[in-house]
């Protein structure tokens, strides 16, 4: 079978994480001959417009000779798609669709869905050998479905089985900054300088790890500020948040925060509110990134009160143009484990969402298991998932905040979210610890994983677009979610997220547009800052 | 005893009349006193005397009685503090089932029955005062073998009840499980009953050989008990079961099984020790009291009971299904033991004066009372040979000088009462209950005794569950006990010892069905044409994964996963369901559950089991991930590697059991 055939192909040549065979070249010959430029549009019946963009997979070989292809649609609501079903079958397609849910997956030969879709499917070949199908641009919602459907996704075998790793099991700095399509940023001297990220930590650090990790990435020293003890414990925590911060944006200082230094403070919500704004008053304008979360719905640990407080803290700081992230929390959705049930099988009552990162006025990060070519250059991307490991991309809905005005588009709200609150994440970045950026922990190399790299990767990145938008003498991003929302749901000229539709955590799927495992999706950096540029937000 | 206050020279004659069914010349009362037929009623049913049980004449031989099936040797009267043991037993064992503790509900259910039947024991003296030496033989050896045969068997229990994806009853996993293991089980409860009987040098009974059985069962069954109860123990004081599971639980564990195994272990010995002689006998059904008959039915039960518990059956199913057996195995042990009774060889003459220990009749001592019918082997020892003269004082001649008389003639003089009933020569006076010996125990020191046992035992057992646990976790203060997961950079991920890059490394298995995957590391593997199953032993627990490629046409993942439970896991409880899991990088369906397989001889350990299924080109994956859980709890954990969290499979930990889920290729 064709199929098989073909993916045989790609795991005999591409091994970039057994360190035994050389790295496979797969080239992505981006402007080389026959390459085809993509641009995807989804969605534009909802009201909605937004794009995405995906690396071009190769030279031009000719018609799909794939038995079948397949894809996902996003549905309005999450009942019988009947009128697709029928239309669908007319078309001589199959639907697959699962009670209950938002979404149905459409197979059906390629020549059936070029005719369906109004789309060209093909084949391409990759300069490592493997061929890989793909639609030359995203297939907008047919008509005679009934309205049923909300967005198409996109069409290609990219993550179709495939090793999802990245270079020698873990993204360099360069490898890291090419992925999210930052270098065209950095390649003009854009290294964060002038930015201070502040990294709000409950735990210490080396000057080993960060000096070790300079000299294997070759990078400039921290210009790093130490506030509060530095922690005795030298979890892996701390450095990973350095490093990670400092890989993407080198010339940025950076601030250690440590919150237990806030002794005065008198319960969570107060430590965390004292903590950002004495960093603010110390820092103006500085990004703020916590790899810290705690169950939302621990009453012993925070009320109502507390986080509306916390939020409001939060958000007059970010009103003189600061931003601030949080991770999203690290066991799939499951994140509210009561302490007494530690160590206990997970039950659907564990499922909940973790502060900072369920306060309106932060923006919070999920995760994705990235897979890139040799070179760095993004390829696919997958929900960061591990079921039987009950780990994964934080995600869920607030118990305490109505949904903002700013959060919403394709999958936000209505029927997702029965009680109209607040979903997380808001983005989302790589977080598998297989396919993480190199870090140096403890005097090992290592390689980042969970949200909590996420958070550090999106303040490093936006650091970037600080610098961008300040030498283009545009405002800071400052509150930033309202901003994305906005660019996820409007037509931007550069695609500013690649939309991760494939894997789930425990409680949510990962569709086409916002969902609770991946949020909006991950950033294409230099997009993200031109479209920022252009659109004045 | 007004009309007992003549002397024994104005006595009447003894009445006598030749048994219409024995022929042998006996006081023309109620019952033959030598072969123990009614002698009210003529005709066959009056020889077997279905309506009045040997044991305990005034209830009918087909009578769903536990006390009096079990405590065989119990008078009338002594029956009351076991009945009130049983309630007391049956009490809390609901009372802890509701609570769910599981220290106590090991101790009661454990121990209670056995408990119960050493306080028998030593009420009713079968062994003629060596209490300790045959009892605790019986009860140790059995126990010692019951431990063992419980670590042995359940484990190819366990195995059999593990999903499947093709269960079978008749596999042969299935046929070691539910014939091999129960039956090798009920042989094994024999053992302590043959060395006492080849240790018993003095007369015995026939229902010697049913305590002697009884008891060896009791101790195999306690000994099971605890060792496959034991697993609770380690979850905390806590059992963390519903309600019907604790019930399920416990009455099989407690009740139904040691019940059906003192019963029917108990009969074998019976039937063992039973010198059946020639006897004239109006009784028939002889080969009721025959050891093949009785371990045959014997093993008929367990091995029907070793079914059910692979059957995968719900727990109300199991349940009632244990009771039914209890109610057939109680019926056919009473017919068994009523006909052994019956037919037992014994001495027809009619012997001195006595009050009958069930009736407290004054009687002359015969095989079977002529007042009530009960066989005198039925009746406690040391009724049997204690002195009952002094509350007869002045009616009959001193014991001296009746003990060179103490076989009266029929014509002997003898204290006779209108019989009261139409057609009968005579009846016996009351005596007055002081005639009788005292009991060794009162009826509320037996009970007092009972629960004194079972809370030290529970006392125990809760120490035991306090020191096996391990204490809840350290408290960690919001904000101090974060750390993100991360990995290693030449592939795994850190604590994963054994998990190397996600999909790429370990051993191709291509299946005939079309797909394929790659597993880590050497397990146990074993394949049919459309299955592989991978078996990684653990400290913690043996771990299974399984996967299933074959068509799926026109089912979603979703209906896939529900088909497979309903068929394979029917108690399985689902926890939480996963919209949109990865399978061979396909989107899928997955869902959690949690199953304690209803099962007498398996574990009583909780297991996650994961079902995760995806399809592409109407092939559809089945992946199965089943067993012991591993607990990463606090920061000082080697195993720690981010939030505090809940337990995982260890399957995923150390074998990155997630990644060979992606490695799977669709055909």
């Amino acid at each position: 079978m064709e199929h098989v055939s073909r993916h045989v192909v790609m795991r005999r040549s591409w091994r970039p994480r057994a360190g035994v065979l050389p790295m496979a070249a797969l080239a992505v010959l981006l402007g080389g001959a026959g390459v085809v430029s993509f641009e995807t549009r989804v969605a534009a019946q909802v009201g909605t417009t937004r794009s995405s963009s995906i690396s071009s997979p190769g030279i031009l070989i000719g018609p799909a000779r794939a038995k079948s292809v397949s894809f996902l649609v996003l549905l309005r609501a999450p009942s019988r798609p009947t009128c697709l079903e029928q239309w669908a079958a007319s078309a001589g397609l199959s639907v697959q669709w699962m009670g209950g849910q938002r979404w149905a997956s459409i197979s059906g030969s390629p020549r059936d869905v070029e005719r369906s879709f109004h789309v060209s499917v093909d084949d391409y070949r990759s300069s490592g050998g493997s061929i890989v199908f793909a639609a030359n641009h995203q297939a907008a919602v047919p008509t005679g479905v009934c309205g049923e459907v909300a967005g198409v996704g996109t069409i290609h075998s990219f993550t179709e089985p495939t090793n999802l790793a990245v270079p020698n099991g873990a993204l360099s700095s360069v490898e890291l900054l090419r992925a999210y399509d930052a270098l065209p940023l950095t390649d003009q001297g854009d290294a964060g300088q002038g930015e201070t990220i502040v990294l709000l930590e409950t735990s210490g650090f080396s000057m080993k790890d960060l000096d070790a990790f300079d000299g294997d990435e070759k990078l400039p020293p921290f210009n790093l500020t130490v506030i509060g003890p530095n922690g005795s414990s030298t979890e892996e925590e701390t450095p990973m948040d350095l490093e990670t911060a400092h890989e993407i944006a080198p010339d940025a200082h950076l601030v250690y925060f440590n919150m237990n230094s806030m002794t005065n403070a008198t319960s969570v919500a107060d430590e965390f509110a004292l903590s950002i704004t004495k960093a603010a008053a110390e820092f103006p304008g500085a990004i703020f990134s916590a790899s810290i979360g705690v169950c939302e719905s621990d009453t012993q640990v925070f009320d109502r009160s507390d986080l509306v407080a916390l939020n409001a803290a939060i958000a007059s700081v970010e009103s003189k143009g600061s931003t601030m992230f949080a991770s999203s929390g690290d066991a799939g959705g499951l994140d509210c484990t009561p302490s007494g049930d530690y160590g206990q099988p997970p039950e659907s009552s564990f499922e909940g969402v973790v502060v900072p990162a369920s306060l309106p006025s932060v923006t919070s990060t999920g995760g994705t298991t990235l897979t890139t070519d040799a070179q760095g250059n993004w390829v696919g991307e997958t929900t960061w998932s591990e079921v039987l490991l009950s780990q994964g991309t934080g995600g869920g809905v607030s118990e305490y905040f109505s949904r903002p005005s700013w959060e919403t588009g394709v999958g936000t709200g209505g029927q997702i979210d029965v009680n109209n609150n607040y979903q997380i994440p808001d983005v989302a970045s790589d977080s598998d610890p297989d396919t993480g950026n190199f870090v140096v922990l403890g005097g090992s190399d290592a390689t980042g994983g969970g949200t909590s790299l996420a958070a550090p990767t999106w303040a490093g990145f936006t650091a970037l677009l600080d610098q961008y938008l300040v030498q283009h003498n545009d405002q800071p991003v400052g509150f930033f979610n309202s901003t994305l929302f906005q660019l996820a749901n409007s037509q931007e000229p550069y695609p500013p997220f690649h939309d991760i539709t494939l894997g789930g955590n425990d409680f949510y799927g990962a569709t086409p547009g916002y969902d609770m495992a991946t949020g909006l999706g991950s950033p294409n950096v230099y997009n993200l800052a031109r479209d920022l540029m252009a659109g004045g937000y | 005893m007004s009309e007992m206050t003549s002397s024994p020279s104005d006595l009447p004659v003894l009445a006598t009349v030749a048994c219409p069914h024995c022929s042998v010349v006996v006081p023309d009362a109620r019952y033959c006193g030598a072969c123990g037929a009614h002698l009210v009623h003529a005709g066959l049913r009056a020889s077997e005397r279905l309506h009045s049980y040997a044991a305990f004449p005034d209830e009918p031989v087909f009578r769903l009685s536990a006390v009096t099936s079990l405590f065989p040797h119990l008078s009338h009267r002594a029956k009351a503090p076991f009945r009130v043991g049983f309630a007391v037993f049956l009490t809390l064992l609901l009372i802890f089932a509701l609570a769910g503790t599981s220290a106590p509900l090991i101790a009661v259910s454990a121990l209670s029955v056995p408990l119960l039947y050493l306080l028998y024991i030593w009420e009713v003296d079968p062994y003629e005062g060596s209490f300790l030496s045959p009892t605790l033989l019986c009860l140790v050896l059995g126990a010692g073998l019951g431990a063992g045969w419980a670590i042995v068997g359940s484990t190819y229990v366990d195995k059999a009840l593990l999903p499947s994806f093709s269960p079978s009853l008749t596999s042969g996993s299935s046929v070691v499980a539910a014939v091999a293991v129960p039956a090798i089980g009920q042989l094994l409860m024999c053992v302590p009953m043959v060395v006492v009987r080849r240790m018993q040098t003095g007369p015995t009974e026939s229902l010697d050989g049913f305590v002697a059985g009884a008891t060896g069962a009791l101790g195999f069954t306690l000994a099971a008990t605890i060792d496959l109860m034991a697993p609770w123990l380690s979850n905390g004081q806590l059992t963390h079961e519903a309600f019907l599971s604790n019930i399920t639980q416990v009455v099989l564990r407690g009740v139904t099984l040691p019940l059906i195994s003192a019963m029917a272990t108990g009969f074998i010995g019976m039937a063992f020790w039973a010198k059946t002689g020639s006897r004239p006998t109006g009784a028939r059904a002889r080969w009721l009291t025959s050891p093949g008959v009785a371990l045959a039915l014997a093993l008929l039960v367990q091995v029907g009971l070793g079914f059910t518990d692979i059957a995968a059956l719900s727990d109300a199913v199991l349940l009632v299904i244990h009771l039914v057996a209890l109610g057939v195995l109680t019926l056919a042990m009473r017919a068994g033991l009523h006909h052994v009774l019956l037919h037992e060889a014994l001495d027809v003459k009619v012997g001195g004066p006595r009050v009958c220990p069930n009736c407290t009749h004054l009687v002359p001592a015969m095989a079977f009372c002529p007042q009530c019918g009960v066989a005198e082997r039925a009746t406690s020892r040391r009724h049997r040979r204690t002195a009952i003269w002094p509350a007869l004082h002045g009616i009959l001649p001193a014991p001296e000088a009746r003990a060179s008389t103490s076989d009266a003639p029929p014509d002997a003089p003898w204290p006779t009462v209108p019989p009261g009933t139409p057609g009968l020569e005579i009846g016996f006076p009351g005596a007055h209950e002081d005639a009788l010996p005292n009991r060794r125990l009162s009826h509320v020191a037996t009970i007092a005794l009972l629960v004194a046992c079972l809370s030290v035992l529970t006392v125990a057992l809760v120490v035991v569950a306090l020191l096996a646990t391990p204490g809840p976790p350290a408290p960690c203060p919001p904000l101090q006990c974060q750390g993100p997961p991360t990995g290693r950079p030449n592939g795994g991920v850190t604590g994963q010892s054994a998990a190397g890059p996600a999909v790429v490394e370990g051993t191709y298995y291509k299946s005939p069905s079309g797909f394929s995957l790659r597993y880590q590391l050497d397990p146990s593997v074993q394949t049919t044409s459309k299955t592989i199953g991978l078996t990684y032993p653990f400290r913690s627990g043996t771990a299974y994964l399984d996967v299933f490629g074959g068509s799926s046409a026109g089912t979603s993942s979703e209906q896939v996963v529900q088909n497979f439970v309903n068929q394979n896991l029917p108690s399985a409880q689902p926890v939480y369901s996963m919209p949109g899991p990865l399978v061979g990088y396909r989107p899928g369906f997955g869902e959690a559950f949690n199953v304690q397989p209803a099962s007498t001889a398996g574990s009583t350990q909780t297991e996650r089991v994961l079902v995760l299924s995806s399809s592409y080109n109407g092939f559809g994956i089945i992946v199965v991930a089943y067993g012991a859980l591993l607990s990463r709890v606090t920061a000082s954990s080697q195993f720690f590697d981010g939030h505090p969290s809940p337990a995982n499979l260890n399957l995923a930990y150390f074998y990155g059991a997630d990644s060979l889920i992606n490695s799977i290729e669709f055909p």
